[in-house]
């Protein structure tokens, strides 16, 4: 077994523990009783499951000796992208899922948001 | 191992067929919303993985632009949420 291949079923083993991730996502989506719950679920697709797919592709590009400076520079890039852009795109998704919902799953611990959004069906302990 | 490859394949697409359930189902906006970027990236995924399979030579322009340019459909969804405010 030439380290080409053990390349090549190292990056196949990567994508596929990225598109678990997704998986995982998916079904606690479907789980999740709340939308801001939905925003949280969320991040292992965009945190864990795109950087890994696409390190995955690019150590299979490396292992079969096609892979250039350029594109591994552009797979780097698209990995920082992924977890630094959807951070911020969720934070956005988050606040407006939150002010849109009338009420939060009962189930949520700490509110960090209620000093400063007031939602009409949250009840309030004081 | 291309058996790997597709294996990751189908996953991906049970978890969008999962999250155009999730789109169905709603119960509201945001849920729909959040959904939507579920499967955008997904999509983003199934074309990496297929590029890996045929060896597409525009794989890593478009992983790098979707990362960059999937703020956008998201700030836009947000938007529409709060009916234009911030």
């Amino acid at each position: 077994m030439s380290a080409g291949d053990v390349g090549s079923v190292v990056a196949g083993l990567l994508m596929l523990l990225g598109s678990l991730f997704f998986l995982v996502t998916a079904l606690g989506m479907l789980r999740s009783r709340d939308a801001i719950s939905r925003v949280n679920n969320l991040s292992p697709a965009t945190g864990a499951g795109l950087p890994l797919v696409i390190i995955g592709a690019a150590v299979h590009d490396l292992s079969a000796g096609d892979l250039t400076v350029l594109d591994g520079v552009k797979a780097a890039l698209a990995v920082g992208a992924a977890l630094v852009v959807s951070s911020v795109a969720s934070n956005l998704l988050g606040r407006a899922a939150y002010r849109s919902q009338t009420e939060l799953d009962p189930r949520t611990v700490g509110n960090a948001l209620e000093p400063f959004e007031e939602l009409d069906g949250v009840e309030h302990d004081d | 191992m291309s058996v790997l490859v597709v294996a990751a394949i189908v996953v991906v697409v049970v978890a969008s067929a999962l999250g155009t359930v999730q789109v169905l189902r709603g119960p509201d906006d945001a849920s729909r919303a959040v959904a939507g970027d579920l499967l955008f990236f997904c999509a983003t995924a199934v074309f990496v993985l297929v590029g890996v399979l045929g060896s597409i030579p525009v794989l890593y322009d478009v992983a790098l632009l979707a990362a960059l340019c999937g703020i956008l459909a998201t700030a836009a969804f947000a938007r529409m949420l709060t009916r234009g405010e911030r």
